[in-house]
């Protein structure tokens, strides 16, 4: 009977282990998660979570992962084992899922008043859908053409400002070991946000407005897709990545003339290839035809909170405060100070106007901005259509025509389902 | 050989199993307990997160799991729309491709380095080392320097071949030519592992056959051919498993060289598998897919121990 009685309690004890386990987990920190920074990055996240941890009973725990974990599995393993954390960065390209799913949670009602009407109205409309904001915007990367002085110089050429410009300057720039210019070819969400420009300044869209159907079958969207095809197919553009691709070290390294990419570019010279910065110059994406409106995409990420945390309260303030302080020092120092990033706060721009004056902030925050369009974020399936397209064209010798044509099948297809 | 299967126990069922426990004296049974408690934290282990994971796979492709909301019951209907899936079928048939260059390939070459170092040569060392530099470099690391070697403008690959008077390539840049190029990457990472299983199986066969061997005549290649090659079969057996299961399995090499392009020209049946998981969150079909390669490993595993076993007697 002892025996007995031993093996009871020790059911017992464990029974009430297993039961107080999960509750003791929620009663845990507010998590908040973000993928891996440069080092130097590091100490605005410490500083900001220690100063939070000092003044508030909940505490904050940051967790980084590494970028590909990041945007991979990591966030859905969390959800999908109920480990979900309750602030975290989002992706463009991931944000509609979350918001369309039910698992972000609605700021509107938490954000200050000031911050509503200091955002760009642009930013705060990316992050909005059915009249809910389902994350707080907090950096703005516009997409441009950098470009190699020196190149351009030496073979006497102008950078150029329409589509044929730019395939006669890439095809006089290209030599056995440099290629004209450098544009994403990897099948993925990066080479899309670089590709929608060229798409919208011929005068196409991926999707109608009201999310029903394709826009893509038209001799504009095809436009777009001869010009990448041709570029990579006559050889002009390299047919491969290296390195990470919002990045490119042959850029630097003088084998490549032209770059099409981000913002972020220049922060990465200075901190990689400082003595490339006398070489490097920056236009906008040239439009089609002389005299076509300028377009570009800005990408950024955006910090969301998840729809099941057990404290909205708290998640919301923390993730509002990080770049939504009334006092904009914090959202300042995160674009200038930490990394190479406009604010999509006003008030960031006005209180730093003398930094805006300097190469190549000045163009990037009066010249290019003025023209950025909010990178659009479209479900997967969609998604991938894209850069299949693209896919077809510049290795498949598909002609633009054909590949649009199909490319719209493909969407009406998914949107039929949705 | 035939006599290891001869002396494998005869197969028991559980209740025989509890017989033979309960039939056992005091001591006996006390070591058969500390046996087992031994094997239990690896045990544990396989089961949670083994074989666990595998049945919850098994589970979830029964259903239709978009991660939001609870998983829906629908039976077959994911593994009927697998065989009508174009997308699958094709990234199968790069699957395919890829393991039947891939394995014959490694194979080949580790055991060509493993009989180079089994000659005692003080040199032996430094290319032990150096062949099995691959495996302990990072997979990131690798993926970015060959990149950079196959870069058809400025790479180091091309500029050799240019050297020896042939003409350049476009490498992964180009749909035909993508798939050699993740192979040549894949087969160079791996091989030296390998290496180091057959070098060690190499120098597990007694040198009495090969020293009688010379004594009776033969020479280098017969020695290999009819010695040592037969008596490695089962490092062979074990190493040629493996490299199968890896190969159906190829993701984050290619993944992280091409991303599967250009065009889907490397595209693999576990990337396909990823992308509907982790991209789509069709958790359910994504499951099926992982639940057929399961099966498609599974069956080629027998057929490998059927070939190995009649060999085994033959010899």
């Amino acid at each position: 009977m002892k025996k007995y009685w031993r093996l009871i309690t020790l059911a017992l004890i464990i029974a009430l282990m297993a039961g107080a386990l999960p509750t003791a987990l929620a009663q845990g920190p507010l998590k908040f998660w973000t993928f891996e920074y440069a080092d130097a990055v590091d100490p605005f996240f410490t500083a900001y979570v220690d100063e939070w941890n000092a003044t508030h009973d909940l505490q904050v725990e940051r967790s980084e992962f590494p970028w590909a974990q990041y945007t991979g599995e990591i966030l859905t393993t969390g959800i999908a084992t109920g480990e979900a954390p309750d602030v975290f960065f989002i992706s463009p390209g991931d944000w509609r899922r979350y918001a369309e799913n039910g698992l972000a949670l609605p700021l509107e009602d938490y954000m200050p008043q000031y911050l509503l009407d200091d955002l760009l109205p642009a930013s705060v409309e990316a992050v909005t859908l059915n009249g809910h904001i389902y994350s707080v915007p907090f950096e703005m990367e516009p997409v441009v053409l950098w470009y190699n002085k020196s190149i351009f110089e030496e073979a006497g050429l102008e950078v150029p400002t329409t589509w044929d410009e730019l395939l006669a300057t890439a095809e006089a720039l290209t030599t056995s070991d440099r290629y004209g210019i450098l544009i994403p070819v990897n099948p993925d969400y990066y080479e899309n946000f670089v590709f929608y420009p060229f798409l919208w300044m011929a005068g196409g869209e991926v999707v109608n407005e009201d999310f029903t159907a394709a826009a893509v079958n038209t001799p504009e969207a095809a436009r777009a897709l001869d010009l990448w095809g041709t570029l990579v197919r006559e050889g002009w553009a390299a047919p491969t990545s290296t390195g990470n691709d919002p990045t490119d070290e042959r850029f630097p390294l003088g084998q490549g003339a032209m770059f099409v990419s981000g913002y972020w570019v220049y922060g990465w010279l200075e901190a990689s290839y400082p003595e490339f910065l006398e070489d490097l110059a920056v236009a906008p994406i040239p439009a089609p035809d002389e005299g076509d409106e300028l377009a570009t995409v800005y990408g950024g990420w955006t910090v969301m909170v998840y729809a099941g945390t057990e404290h909205p309260e708290e998640a919301a303030e923390f993730a509002i405060q990080m770049f939504g302080a009334e006092d904009n020092a914090r959202a300042a120092a995160w674009g200038i100070e930490y990394n190479t990033k406009l604010s999509p706060r006003q008030s960031v721009l006005e209180d730093n106007a003398e930094f805006y004056t300097q190469f190549p902030h000045d163009a990037f925050a009066h010249e290019i901005f003025p023209t950025a369009r909010a990178e659009p974020s479209y479900p997967p399936e969609i998604a991938q259509t894209v850069w299949e397209a693209l896919q077809d064209v510049m290795f498949n010798n598909v002609s633009g025509e054909d590949a649009a044509a199909a490319w719209a099948e493909k969407i009406d297809a998914y949107l039929a389902t949705r | 050989m035939a006599t290891s299967t001869a002396k494998a126990p005869p197969r028991r069922g559980l209740r025989d199993w509890l017989n033979h426990l309960s039939g056992m004296d005091r001591d006996r049974l006390e070591q058969a307990i500390v046996g087992y408690l031994f094997v239990l934290p690896d045990l544990i282990g396989l089961l949670i997160f083994v074989a666990g994971p595998m049945i919850m796979a098994l589970v979830i492709s029964l259903t239709d799991w978009k991660l939001v909301g609870e998983p829906q019951f629908v039976g077959l209907h994911n593994y009927e729309i697998i065989f009508k899936d174009p997308k699958f079928g094709a990234s199968l048939g790069r699957t395919i491709l890829y393991t039947v260059s891939f394995v014959p390939l490694v194979y080949c070459l580790s055991l060509g380095m493993a009989v180079l170092l089994t000659r005692r040569s003080r040199s032996n060392n430094f290319f032990r080392t150096v062949y099995f530099m691959p495996v302990a470099m990072s997979l990131v690391v690798a993926g970015v320097i060959w990149r950079f070697m196959f870069d058809p403008g400025n790479g180091l690959i091309n500029e050799l071949l240019g050297a020896v008077g042939l003409p350049p390539s476009q490498w992964t840049g180009s749909v035909q030519t993508a798939m050699i190029s993740v192979i040549i990457v894949s087969v160079w990472k791996s091989a030296g592992y390998f290496m180091i299983i057959l070098l060690a199986g190499i120098q597990d066969i007694p040198t009495d056959y090969t020293e009688a061997a010379e004594i009776d005549g033969a020479n280098r290649r017969q020695i290999f051919w009819h010695i040592i090659l037969p008596l490695l079969k089962p490092t062979s057996f074990f190493v040629l498993v493996i490299l199968t299961i890896n190969a159906l399995q190829a993701f984050d090499q290619i993944y992280v060289m091409t991303r599967g392009g250009p065009a889907y020209a490397t595209y693999t049946l576990l990337m396909y598998t990823y992308e509907k998981a982790f991209r789509e969150w069709n958790f359910g079909y994504a499951a099926a897919m992982a639940v057929a390669l399961f099966a498609m490993v599974f069956v080629l595993t027998l057929v490998q121990v059927r070939y190995f076993r009649s060999g085994e007697i033959r010899d």
